[in-house]
Parts: structure tokens; sequence; C-alpha cells
């Protein structure tokens, strides 16, 4: 009876085990730092306000010192960074130098996957309030604008023989296919892929280009966009056209979609995978409303 | 809602359908059905009596639950949370109160509450457009189903579902947030809505049937009660509808910020009756061609008494309740008629208050006595900016026989003038010239000299912009500096008189672009009791700012030569200005400057008390 009840017990720990070992095997180690892909997502250049070191009072006749984090979160590297603060008054705040501008802050990758980040101080002086007022509240913003990119880098089907019913390959979407952003704010968020068939064979990819950060697109620039190893003849649709390749958004429109087409001749008659490798420079801006509240 | 038609139309089908007639059981199959169909309508009558009692219970209860939760929030401050949990427990509520009033499918109700409830707090609110294209998807499977699978029964209950939604959010103080958030100007609706509607009482009473009690009378009083609800909603919005909120992308606050925005807001918005209360007075007070100016009326009145009710003077009953009333409403309406705005964050405020003494009314003299009484007054002078004020003074009596001259004494001496630069009390005293016999008007003026008071105006430059950009600026701009239309005019604080001034493409355009062309406009304006007795100079700061007058009257930056008039207000000269080049090349976003105007001027109080001396003998 002992005997038994100790194999009992000895299959129950053993049963035990072999789970805590499941568990903390599926829990895994979260350092995955060789394969993650941080072109993923919707993700952008923030910035960080510490209360200590931003404050939302100040006291009149006194310095006044803004400190702000500028965090890179996205995956590509955010160039011509320009900080402002606009709105202060200048009978009451007086603000040294309004401007601060930062070359570059890194992306996410492997080798830097907490991002880059970069400290932006402004001084200002907080001048006497006026009339013997006990406070007095002062609106302000802070305008973070800067240059970045995203790459679109899919893999394709290219199928010129559509009604092949033999042929082992790929197979074209006929519909278009959602994506969820490629570690930037600006986002290919739609690609639509269509093919014609005919005396030539071309293929033409449609994407659509959305917004979907917290600030605003001013501009939208095509770099490089190619097929396999070859280039692609593209060109952007929607906003203000500068030229084929380049276009502005209209500020009144916040969340205004563009649409980038992509065409190229195809010369062989097989479907096959491949990628595609879409390249956008943008300029971006935000604005956070803050608030300053100056005491006696 | 519960349809009594529907159940006896189905109390008639089930009696139809359990009778057949079949030869010769048809008797003991008739009785027995009769059994049955008696049965079932007793069933059915009493599932209805379930349902009606249910929903009534429920609906009392959310009516008293919600007149309590009203009052705790009205009248016990320092609770926002514990009144935030309050509204959630009643939101839960609502929805089962309005699933006891529904015959079939109750729980479909809870279906958008969830919804709600999981977007709201899990999601936070959020507004993405990707995130809205899959989470509607998702709900309106989700809505759209229970309605197939129940043949489109659900779908009522389903709509009943958004209405402890709506309520929960008009309860935990949705408007006072974007009132508080996007400094929305408040109006009357605003703070008839915001303070003055107990919204889950109400929903109680709305759903509460038309039957809940066994008394014909009760039962009449609740339907009144209902109509008188909704009629309360309706005259609520009779008033200027809802400010439009046009100013952000996302306006979704977090629960716990509404419900202390709401308590932030209830302490800054004046105290006093409640508008609807308001609005019936004056109708049944037969003033029905003029119930906006009657409920205002009232409105300020109540606002008064309760002002006046805080004061330890009314309350020790020193001071009666009805003279502190009269004393502010004059205090308003003098504050109502006078034009520009006063700035209330100024303390440093210089004030002046004269006053005769009494007991001198009736004196006697002897017939061959001269009689020459000073008659005592006081000067009670606050000057926290230590301005140099020069004091002077001059007495008369006067009659109908023919006016006496007086001699002002300053603290017992006769001096032309006193000169004061801080807070002072100044005895004085008027001698009349000559003996005084019979009834005589004392009229005693002092004139403060030198005065001189400040007013203040913001502006924003916003230098060469293209039009969209332009327009997405004004709009921020006029959200983050211009939310009140007090803040597009010059403020001065609460002293004798003020420089109203403004400039830009019309004057009162707060916001200037480089192209603009600027209009210049001033006056003056006497916004106290007295008289405005001398304008020695005023002073714009525009020019050391860079201004240039373009064209129109070349001093309208500055002058001294202004007589003063009779008339509240006297215009100053206006012109076109030139934009400094540092307001017109401007490389960020925007400038904002505050300007200042001087006036130095001398101001006269007067005070009066008539006054008798009798002979004897």
């Amino acid at each position: 009876m002992r005997a038994g009840s100790n194999v009992k017990m000895g299959w129950k720990v053993l049963i035990l085990l072999l789970i805590l070992t499941l568990l903390l095997g599926c829990g895994g180690t979260g350092d995955k730092s060789g394969t993650v892909n941080y072109k993923t997502g919707i993700k952008e250049l923030e910035p960080v306000f510490e209360e200590r070191f931003f404050p939302r009072e100040a006291y009149q006749n006194s310095p006044l010192s803004l400190s702000l984090v500028l965090r890179n979160n996205a995956a590509y590297d955010t160039n011509n960074v320009r900080v402002s603060v606009v709105g202060f008054d200048n009978q009451y705040v007086l603000i040294n130098t309004p401007d601060a501008a930062i070359e570059r802050i890194e992306g996410k990758d492997m080798f830097n996957p907490s991002g880059g980040q970069e400290d932006v101080t402004f001084d200002a002086n907080v001048k006497p309030l006026y009339g013997g007022a006990e406070y007095n509240t002062q609106n302000y913003r802070i305008y973070l604008g800067y240059d970045s990119k995203i790459e679109f880098a899919p893999t394709v089907c290219i199928n010129p023989s559509l009604y092949e019913l033999f042929d082992s390959g790929c197979q074209v979407p006929n519909a278009p296919i959602s994506f969820g952003g490629q570690g930037g704010p600006l986002a290919v968020s739609a690609m639509r892929e269509l093919i014609r068939s005919g005396y030539t064979n071309e293929v033409e990819f449609r994407l659509t280009l959305r917004n979907q950060g917290k600030g605003k697109v001013k501009k939208v620039r095509l770099g490089e966009a190619k097929i396999g190893n070859e280039p692609m003849v593209c060109e952007l649709r929607g906003g203000r056209f500068i030229t084929s390749r380049e276009a502005a958004v209209d500020p009144l429109l916040i969340r205004q979609d563009m649409e980038v087409i992509c065409v190229k001749k195809l010369k062989d008659r097989r479907s096959y995978l491949t990628p595609l490798f879409v390249e956008l420079f943008y300029e971006y801006e935000l604005d956070l409303r803050q608030q300053l509240t100056i005491r006696k | 809602m519960v349809k009594a038609s529907n159940i006896l139309k189905g109390l008639k089908w089930g009696a139809t359908k359990s009778a057949p007639v079949l030869g010769k059981g048809a008797a003991a199959a008739s009785a027995a059905g009769s059994a049955v169909q008696q049965a079932g309508g007793a069933v059915a009558y009493g599932a209805f009596n379930q349902v009606m009692g249910a929903a009534k219970n429920l609906s009392f209860l959310m009516l008293v639950l919600g007149i309590i939760h009203y009052l705790i929030r009205i009248y016990v401050v320092g609770l926002s949370t514990f009144s935030f949990v309050f509204s959630l427990t009643l939101f839960i509520l609502a929805g089962y109160a309005l699933g006891a009033r529904v015959e079939k499918d109750r729980t479909a109700i809870l279906i958008p509450m969830l919804i709600f409830v999981v977007w709201y707090f899990f999601f936070d609110g959020s507004y993405d457009p990707q995130f809205l294209t899959y989470f509607l998807s998702i709900t309106a499977v989700l809505l759209l189903l229970p309605g197939l699978l129940t043949k489109g029964e659900s779908v009522k209950p389903e709509l009943y579902g958004l209405l402890p939604v709506l309520f929960l959010f008009l309860d935990i103080g949705l408007l006072p947030f974007l009132v508080q958030k996007f400094n929305l100007p408040i109006t009357p609706l605003l703070e008839g809505l915001i303070l003055y509607m107990p919204w889950w009482a109400l929903f109680g009473l709305l759903t509460l049937p038309s039957d809940a009690t066994q008394s014909g009378g009760a039962n009449f009083l609740i339907s009144l009660m209902k109509v008188v609800g909704i009629m309360y909603i309706i005259f609520i919005f009779v008033a200027p509808s809802i400010p439009n909120v046009g100013y952000g992308k996302g306006i979704i606050p977090g629960a716990g910020e509404l419900e202390a925005a709401q308590a932030q807001l209830r302490a800054r918005l004046p105290q006093g009756e409640n508008p609807f209360l308001s609005n019936m007075a004056c109708i049944l007070s037969g003033e029905s061609a003029s119930i906006p100016a009657c409920v205002e009326k009232r409105q300020l009145r109540s606002q008064l008494e309760a002002t006046c009710e805080q004061r330890e003077e009314v309350r020790s009953g020193a001071y009666p309740l009805e003279d502190c009333i009269a004393d502010l409403e004059k205090k308003k309406q003098e504050e109502l008629n006078v034009a520009g705005n006063v700035d209330q964050f100024i303390k440093d405020v210089t004030k002046a208050e004269l006053s005769l003494g009494t007991g001198y009314e009736l004196l006697y003299r002897a017939k061959d006595e001269e009689l020459k009484t000073p008659y005592p007054a006081t000067l009670s002078i606050k000057n926290p900016r230590k301005l140099p004020l020069d004091l002077t003074a001059r007495c008369e009596f006067r009659s109908p026989k023919g006016d006496i001259g007086g001699v002002v004494s300053w603290r017992g001496e006769q001096m032309d003038s006193v000169h004061v630069d801080h807070d002072e009390e100044l005895a004085l005293t008027c001698t009349p010239a000559a003996s005084l016999e019979g009834r005589y008007a004392l009229v005693l003026d002092v004139t403060l000299g030198n005065v001189k008071t400040t007013s203040a105006l913001k502006r924003v430059f916003i230098g060469a912009k293209e039009q969209e950009e332009k327009t997405t600026l004004i709009q921020q701009i006029m959200a983050d500096e211009f939310s009140s239309a007090s803040d597009i005019g010059s403020r001065a604080p609460a002293e004798f008189a003020r420089i109203n001034f403004g400039f830009g493409k019309t004057g009162n355009t707060p916001i200037i672009a480089a192209d603009d062309a600027v209009f210049f406009i001033s006056s003056i304006e006497n916004v106290g009791a007295g008289n405005l007795s001398a304008i020695r100079s005023y002073h714009f700061t525009l020019q050391e700012k860079g201004f240039t007058v373009k064209s129109g009257s070349a001093d309208c930056l500055q002058g001294t030569k202004v007589y003063p008039s009779e008339s509240k207000t006297i215009p100053l000269r206006n012109c076109f200005l030139e934009l400094p080049t540092a307001l017109k090349e401007i490389t960020h976003k925007y400038e904002e400057e505050t300007f200042f105007a001087e006036l130095v001027y001398d101001y006269t109080l007067r005070k009066e008390m008539q006054v008798e001396v009798r002979v004897r003998g």
C-alpha cells in the first residue's frame, strides 16, 4: 500500500514537473532581440514630459526651465528634428531661445532596441505679474517636427497567368490586403495588386498611405521602389501635387489618405513570390497643448 | 416597454387555440380547454403583473437613488470618486430596470452597455479610425446576431441599452468637462444642464409604468411628473443651444476627470434658483410676454440672495438681507451697464470712499448766535500701488434761498490739497462760511487728482501664412487664448475710469496677420460712481513696441487734450497702424503680446446730505 502510494505520488510529482516545464518553456525569456521585427505597428517620435523637469507652475520674477525628452519609438531614424515653444505672452514669460534643433535621433533596431533619446531644454524668465494679480495662466504649445521614412517590404505573388489552372506557384489575392503599420506614424494600410495580361504583362501595386500617428503629415516623397531587384516606376496620388513623386498634405485635413501606384512590366509568365520594396520619406509635425500657471 | 395589448392578444389567441370543439368529448374538452384557458390567462396575467411589478419597483428605486445621488453631489463636497462609483452603480441598475420593462430578450439590453464599457474603459475610448473599423465591425456583428437569431425581437431591447449609456455620460459631467477642457463659454443652458439635472432620478421617473400604484390619483401624478420631466428638458433646451465643440481632434476624457471637472465647475458657477423653477414662476405670474427677462431677473436675484446669505454680517442680522441684495443689485447693474471688461485677477485696485458724518442733520441755535458748526466727513483711500494722489475738496450748502459756501479742513487744518501715496483714512470737515438757518443740501466734493488706471489688451500675430495653415492656426489660437468673449477686449481693474481699446482688422479681431490693415480704436469710460473731472493724459505702449501711425489721427497713441463730458464714454482718436517688422516677419507659428494703456485723470466723488438749522427764541 505504502509502495503503491509512493508510486502514485511519484507520478503526481512527475506530472507536476512536466507542467512546470511546459509553463516555463512557453513563457519564454523575452530576449528575442535577434528575431524582433521593429518595422511593424504604428510608432513615432514621442515627447515625454516629466513633472519635475517640465513644471506646470512657476513664480513671478524667477527663471524657468522646461525640459522634455524626445524618445524615438519608431523603427527609423528621425532627422532634422525641430522643437519649438510657441504661445507664451512675452509680457509674462520671455523664452531665451524658443527653438531647438537635433540632427538625428536613432530609431529602434536590433543594436538599439529601445531607440534613441534626446533631452531638450528651454530656458525662460518669468516676469512680474501685472497689477498685483494673484496668478496668471499661460496657454502655449510645443511643436515637434521631423523628417523620417518608412519601408514597406512585403512578399508578393507575381502571377501573370491568371487563368492557368496547373501552375503550382502562388495566387494573387483578389481583394486588398490590410497592413498594421511599418513601425512609423505613416503607414501603408492596404495594398492591392492588379495584374494586366495581354500583349504586355504588367503588375500594378496600389498602396494606401495613411497617417496613423498623433500628429500631421506635411509632405510625402517617394524614395526607392523595386520589385525583386528591379526598380519600379511609382507615383504619388492624393494630396497637393508637387511632382509625381512628392506631394503635400492639405493642412485642414489631418487624416488625408494618399495612394502610391507602382507599375512593373513582367517578362516571365510563371508565377513566383518576390519581395516588394517601397521607401517613403515624409515630414511630420506634432503639436501639444501645455499650460503654465504663474503665481505671485 | 411591455405592451399590455400584446399580452391580451396572446390571451385571446391562447383561448382560441386551446378550445377545439370535437363532438362527444367537446364538453369535457371545452371544460378542460376553459381551465387551460383560465390557467394560461392567469399565468400570462401573473407574468404581466410580475413584469410590471418588477419594472415599477426598479424605476422607483432608480428615482429614489437618483435623488440621493444628486443631493450628495450638490451638498457634499469632496466625494467625486464616490459619486462616480455611485453613477456606475446606477448605470447597471438602469440597465436592469429597463430589462424589467421588456418582456422578451432582456439580456439584449446589456449588449450595448457592455460594448460601451469595453470601449470606454478597456480601450480608453479610442477613436483611432483603424481601431474603430475593427471595433465597430465586431460591434455590428454582436448587435445584429441576436437580432437575426430572435427574428428582430431583440432590436428594441438593444436600442434601449443605449439609454443607460447616454444617461451615464450626461450624469458624470461630460458637459462641464468640455467647458473646462475646451474653455467653451458657459451659457445659461449649460448652467441649467450642468447644475440642475438629476439625470438618474429622471431616468427612474421616465421608466415608471403608467399604472405604477393602485391609486388612480397617484398614477395620474406620476404620469404628470413624467410629462413635466420631459417638459423640463424641453424648457432647458429653449435657451441658446449647446456651444459648438469644434476645437480638437478627440474629446474623450477619463471618467474620473469628468467627475472632478463637474465638481470644480459647480464650485465656480454662481448658486441660485433652479432655472426650471424660474421659468415656471414667470409663466404662472402671468409675465408671458417677457419670460426671458423675468427669468434673468429671478436668476440674478437668487444668485445675489445666495451671495448675501453667505456673508457673516447678514447671518448675524447686522446687515439686513434685503439691503444687501439691493446693494449688490445696484453694483451688478453698474457692471452690466458698462462696456469693456473688468480684470478680476487684479487685486491692486485703487479705491476711495467718502461718507458724511451722521448726527448733524438737525441743529439748533439761538437767534443771535453765530453757529458755524463743522460738518464732519471721512475719506477712506485704498492705494495699494502707492500712487501719488492729490486730494482737493470743496463744499457748499445749497438752498432755494441762496447757497452758502463752505470751508474744508483736512485733519483740522485748512489746506488747499492733501497729498497721499498710501492707504489712508482722512477726516475732513466742512464749515459754513456764514450762519445757517433753515434747510440746506450739504454738498461735499472730493477730487482725487492724478489717479492712474492701466488697461491691458492681448493680441496674437501670425505673420505671413498660407490660407489653410492660417485657418488651422486661427482655430487653435482662438481655443487657447480667446476662448471667452472677454479675452478679446481690453481689461482693467475695477477702479473709477478706464481706457477701452482694441486693434486688428476690425478693431476687435485679436489675431493679426502680416498683410492685415490694422485699425486702432479707443475710448475712455467712467465706470465709477463719481465724475471724471479731468483727463490729464493717456498713453498706449504700442509705440514702444514699434507700432507707427499709418493714417488717421497722428496722436491716437497718446494725448493730453481730452475734455471730459457728462457722457459715461468719451471716444478717443482712432487711426490705422503699421505693424513693426518683428511682428510682421514671424518665423515661428505666432507671437503673443500684451499691450497696455495708461490713463491719468482726476476723479470727483460727491456726497450730499440734508441738513437743517433751527433758530430758537
